[in-house]
């Protein structure tokens, strides 16, 4: 039987999105969690005229810490639940490793859409360069997907333990949120794509180095 | 044609020494049960022909026509049922058998029909896994093991819930990847499952 | 370490140690109010506190290297290099936070001035934090190593980023006041040079030297308890 690597990853990540579906834990909490920290963020600047500088930071503070919150979910549960020993006897290891990480920007994806017309309603820009925005926010998200998806697999694999995600996690995202927080703020000061071209060049470099990395990496976390 | 050969097999947990200096040879038909007490390193024996972990020292080798089982190989011509296996509880029958079908490159459709048959679960493969009562789950969890047709089924106390017509079932799997010239390795303390092999070694 | 190896440290440490205070030339820098050039004093810390944040990355770098090899084929002494080099790197990073920290209070009164270096380094001390973080809670050695062997080296592959990639970004982010080191790199004569480099040569035979010693120290502690 030949083996599809597309047809294995996309058998995954439908797994994990419509065990999503039935239990609902890793979507809800993060959803809820993104919106409580923006509203906690905004409440505590709220009446303040703030610029732009600071509005582009509390986004990807708020999303930095949904992500931490949420994207450890996709392995952590299968540890939780102890299929992880079924998937590990049944499924080809990078299928498993893109599967999740598909399931993790899918996560991040359905973030972004609920926080920016929400952000927009708290914590209001005048006007902005939305296209950049949203090119900020994709190469963000796959960054942040690539890197927090091997961590969680470290963190599953180590044995759950809340925090230590989070540890592991945030040094090694500096660079996204670094490269974000710039693009965003250009974008919030309508300046045109060319003008975050360093910060984009970051992105995507973070993002394709961190892929090829899990990649490589994740045969050793994932065999005994 | 499949072959396992087990030489000078050694298993310690740090300080604990599970399993020391297990020798055996398997062929093609054998049935071979593994007998000792709790904690003689049963499961663990099973687990590493599973490929599930590594011998401390010694050597593990699986052979298929021949030539060593790879990774891909592994996922098919290995079965493996244990008590820690787990599926997917918010997915039903179907839904798991289809998943792992999926990832393993197997044909999908009516291969899954004759598999949830083979078990005695047809008309319960739209049911959530986690609604089914735990004689009905190890069924399914035997579908996982042997969807694949495998050459090597890894059995550890397989008919630990089940009833009558469950350990029927598990007869039945034994004998027919016995019969299809594929090695069976069963660990176990029940005595009516000992009855299942053709050979048997005692762990100490 | 042989004796003699460890006297000659001895020697050129001490040696280093007292040219950076005393054959060092001295370093002015420009004031703005006279419109002529005051002595600084100060710049000195430069001697202590470059090496410490190179042999941070080093150090950093070495256990990546041993963390690779322990993921190839597990050997304790491999993970017990990794891990050493590992407990130096921090020590490093912490001199150099403190060292940098104290530079710049002498000078400007602050102690955090979100100088991009200043803060990669402390961003590397949260790498550190993590890792040990990590093998603290796994038991089992072989997969202690592993583990730990992967963030090592997914954390480190995060450094080139943070080190060049990030500074750039970040000036546009934050202007900062006048950055001691970017100074220094540009202004040093070679006598100055000679001090330096000496310096990184000294902790660099620290570290060796120091690694060797933890590392026999984990092997010993091993061979008792399988006794």
């Amino acid at each position: 039987m030949k083996l599809s690597w597309l047809d294995t990853t996309l058998a995954v990540l439908v797994k994990d999105l419509r065990t999503e579906a039935r239990a609902r834990s890793a979507v809800g909490s993060v959803l809820l969690f993104s919106v409580v920290t923006l509203t906690a963020v905004s409440y505590s600047l709220g009446g303040f005229a703030i610029d732009a500088d600071i509005q582009a930071s509390m986004l990807w503070i708020v999303l930095l810490f949904a992500a931490l919150a949420g994207l450890s979910r996709g392995f952590v549960s299968e540890t939780e639940s102890g299929t992880v020993l079924a998937l590990r006897l049944a499924a080809p290891p990078t299928s498993v490793y893109l599967g999740k990480f598909l399931f993790n920007l899918f996560l991040l994806g359905v973030l972004d859409l609920i926080l920016i017309p929400l952000f927009q309603i708290l914590l209001p820009v005048a006007s902005a360069n939305w296209g950049l925005l949203m090119i900020g926010l994709v190469l963000g998200s796959i960054g942040l997907a690539a890197s927090t998806t091997l961590i969680a697999a470290i963190v599953a694999q180590a044995g759950v333990k809340g925090t230590l995600f989070t540890v592991l996690a945030f040094p090694v995202l500096v660079p996204v949120l670094v490269a974000g927080i710039g693009a965003t703020r250009k974008a919030f000061a309508s300046e045109p794509v060319a003008a975050a071209m360093p910060e984009i060049q970051l992105l995507v470099s973070y993002a394709g180095v961190m892929l090829a990395a899990s990649l490589l990496l994740f045969d050793h976390v994932w065999k005994d | 044609m499949i072959n396992v050969k087990v030489d000078n097999l050694t298993r310690s947990f740090g300080e604990r020494l599970v399993l020391d200096d297990v020798n055996v040879e398997l062929h093609p038909g054998d049935r071979l049960v593994v007998k000792g007490h709790n904690g003689s390193g049963k499961s663990t024996f099973v687990r590493i022909l599973a490929g599930l972990l590594r011998p401390s020292s010694g050597t593990v080798l699986i052979e298929y026509d021949g030539k060593p089982l790879d990774e891909a190989e592994r996922r098919i011509r290995v079965g493996y049922l244990s008590p820690d296996l787990v599926i997917y509880e918010h997915l039903t029958v179907a839904e798991n058998l289809d998943f792992f079908a999926r990832v393993r490159g197997l044909p999908r459709g009516d291969a899954l029909g004759a598999t949830i048959r083979r078990v005695g679960l047809e008309g319960r493969e739209d049911d959530l896994v986690g609604t089914l009562s735990t004689g009905l789950r190890q069924r399914a969890k035997l579908a996982f093991s042997t969807q694949a047709e495998p050459d090597l089924l890894l059995l550890d106390e397989p008919s630990a819930n089940l009833d009558g017509a469950g350990r029927a079932l598990i007869e039945e799997a034994t004998v027919t990847v016995a019969e299809r010239g594929g090695i069976v390795v069963l660990a176990s303390n029940d005595p009516l499952e000992f009855a299942l092999g053709t050979r048997e070694i005692v762990l100490a | 370490m042989r004796s003699a190896l460890k006297w000659l440290l001895g020697v050129a440490t001490a040696a280093f140690i007292v040219a950076a205070f005393t054959w060092a030339p001295e370093m002015y820098r420009p004031n703005f109010a006279t419109g002529g050039s005051d002595p600084w004093p100060t710049f000195r810390i430069v001697f202590f506190h470059v090496p410490a944040a190179w042999l941070c990355v080093i150090a950093f770098l070495v256990s990546m290297i041993w963390s690779i090899k322990v993921l190839r084929g597990y050997a304790p002494e491999k993970d017990d290099k990794a891990m050493a080099s590992a407990q130096l790197g921090q020590v490093f990073a912490i001199l150099a936070l403190i060292s940098g920290m104290l530079w710049a209070w002498r000078d400007w009164g602050a102690l955090w001035n979100w100088d991009p270096r200043q803060s990669s380094v402390l961003i590397l001390t949260l790498i550190y934090a993590g890792y040990f973080t990590l093998r603290s809670s796994i038991d089992d050695p072989e997969k202690r190593a592993r583990l730990a062997g992967v963030y090592s080296i997914l954390a480190f592959i995060t450094v080139p980023f943070l080190i060049f990639v990030v500074p750039r970004v970040m000036h546009t982010l934050h202007p900062s006041p006048v950055i001691p080191d970017a100074q220094e790199k540009g202004s040093m004569n070679t006598d100055m040079r000679v001090v330096l480099y000496s310096g990184v040569f000294c902790y660099l035979g620290l570290f060796a030297w120091v690694m060797s010693i933890r590392t026999r120290i984990e092997a010993v502690r091993r061979r008792l308890s399988t006794r």
